[in-house]
């Protein structure tokens, strides 16, 4: 295979082992640089947590996730999942330090491997707890928490995940089906009137995941959203996913707004794949991240490219 | 983190990853392309001489480090680069990063371009 160019210069597909040995830092300095960084992820090994005392509060529990790095943070949610009941978990869902500790818990098994089979028998049983009426819940101390809600619309299925105030935070979507030409509802237009209200000027209240897909489904599919951004950059996005539909797809969709628990998002993270439902193959899979702002130029998947996926 | 201690977190997040990890391989090769004011991955998995599948990772804290990355890379007086690619090789455990400073819009994957690229892209 002929060598990859980036740039002008001709990469060397890998360091001589001598060269990293001697110089392991990263490399630039050529005229028109082409970095090379070669280095071993293998060294890791997962963190082990059963000769350490089990963290079961909620500063503790973040503490042991924050003090591990991104890709151990699964193994580890996991273990300290493994060591709280029932009865502890419902404890910690009863105060807003739990919570974050339970979001956080979450958070990390959503990012889990395949191999960590029981990360979603994890997640549902923090959904449980979430869901659950804490029995030494403080309704005057106003404890708050996550929701996540999952709605059937047609063929299409989205599950919301709010954070303590109603405001969206991630949404995942199963989507098989475009609902063309569908009126908004006057209340659907208050909430995009009210989610774009905990904006800055310019924004407008936006769909997590298009009207066009799931209909009026209120605060929980809404954020203030940069007015051009809506109808350019997302929206040639969501266009791109409509003809994938029409054209016989299905796509799976995972919204992430960040950062979470402030009003304003700065950044959409939109991870999307494409399958065919025939065989199930992935004919199309793609993370986009867009900043909250005007200005931005999406170069949507041409509708003729997709007979060819 | 420093630049090496970045790209051993990348290449971790990646071979992590419960979408990379849910098919075996033996390669792999993440395609980053930076536009304004947005970005994309595209991630492909390779066994043997098999042709590349499309297996994008889902955790999105790679694009955190993945920012880190382009803004620790930064040569004085140039502009950030616009495109990279990270080379995973399961037997040997490297990590390899190749950045595209000019015509980054050949890493712009597409349907139509994804095959051509992710033959490119092999490590």
């Amino acid at each position: 295979m002929a060598r990859p160019h980036l740039g002008s210069a001709p990469i060397p597909l890998r360091m001589a082992p001598q060269q990293t040995a001697r110089n392991p830092t990263w490399s630039s300095g050529v005229l028109n640089p082409v970095g090379i960084g070669e280095r071993n992820w293998t060294d890791w090994q997962p963190p082990s947590l059963s000769a350490a005392p089990m963290p079961q509060g909620a500063a503790q529990i973040r503490q042991v996730l924050g003090d591990a790095s991104r890709a151990e943070r699964p193994q580890v949610a996991l273990t300290v999942m493994e060591g709280l009941d029932d009865r502890q978990l419902a404890h910690l869902a009863s105060s807003e330090e739990g919570l974050a500790a339970l979001v956080a818990l979450d958070d990390a098994l959503a990012d889990a491997p395949a191999h960590l089979g029981d990360a979603q028998f994890q997640r549902d049983r923090i959904d449980d707890a979430l869901d659950a009426p804490a029995p030494d819940k403080d309704d005057s101390a106003g404890a708050v928490g996550v929701t996540r809600t999952t709605v059937q619309i047609g063929k299409n299925t989205v599950t919301w995940t709010d954070d303590s105030e109603g405001r969206p935070i991630r949404a995942e979507a199963d989507l098989s089906e475009v609902f063309d030409g569908i009126d908004r509802s006057s209340a659907e237009t208050k909430a995009q009137r009210d989610s774009a209200d905990r904006g800055i000027e310019g924004d407008q209240g936006g769909h997590v995941i298009g009207h066009r897909f799931v209909k009026d489904q209120g605060l929980k599919n809404l954020f203030p959203q940069n007015g051009n951004f809506n109808v350019s950059a997302y929206k040639t996005l969501e266009n791109e996913w409509a003809d994938w539909i029409d054209s016989g797809k299905e796509v799976h969709i995972t919204v992430d707004l960040t950062p979470k628990h402030q009003d304003r998002p700065d950044s959409v993270r939109v991870s999307y794949e494409v399958t065919d439902p025939a065989d199930g193959r992935v004919v199309y899979d793609q993370r986009v991240t867009f900043r909250n702002e005007a200005g931005q130029h999406y170069d949507r998947v041409p509708r003729a490219d997709m007979a060819n996926a | 983190m420093d630049k090496d201690a970045l790209i051993v977190e990348i290449g971790r997040l990646i071979a992590n990853d419960r979408k990379v990890a849910a098919q075996p391989w033996d390669k792999y090769a993440l395609v980053v392309w930076y536009g304004d004011g947005m970005s994309t991955l595209n991630g492909f998995r390779y066994v043997c001489e098999q042709p590349a599948q499309p297996a994008t990772p889902a955790s999105f804290e790679l694009e955190d480090r993945l920012d880190e990355l382009r803004a620790a890379t930064r040569v004085d007086g140039k502009d950030a680069w616009r495109a990279c690619v990270v080379k995973l090789d399961r037997d040997s455990g490297k990590v390899v990063v190749d950045f595209a400073y000019d015509d980054a819009n050949r890493w712009l994957v597409t349907p139509a371009s994804a095959a051509e690229i992710a033959q490119r892209a092999r490590p």
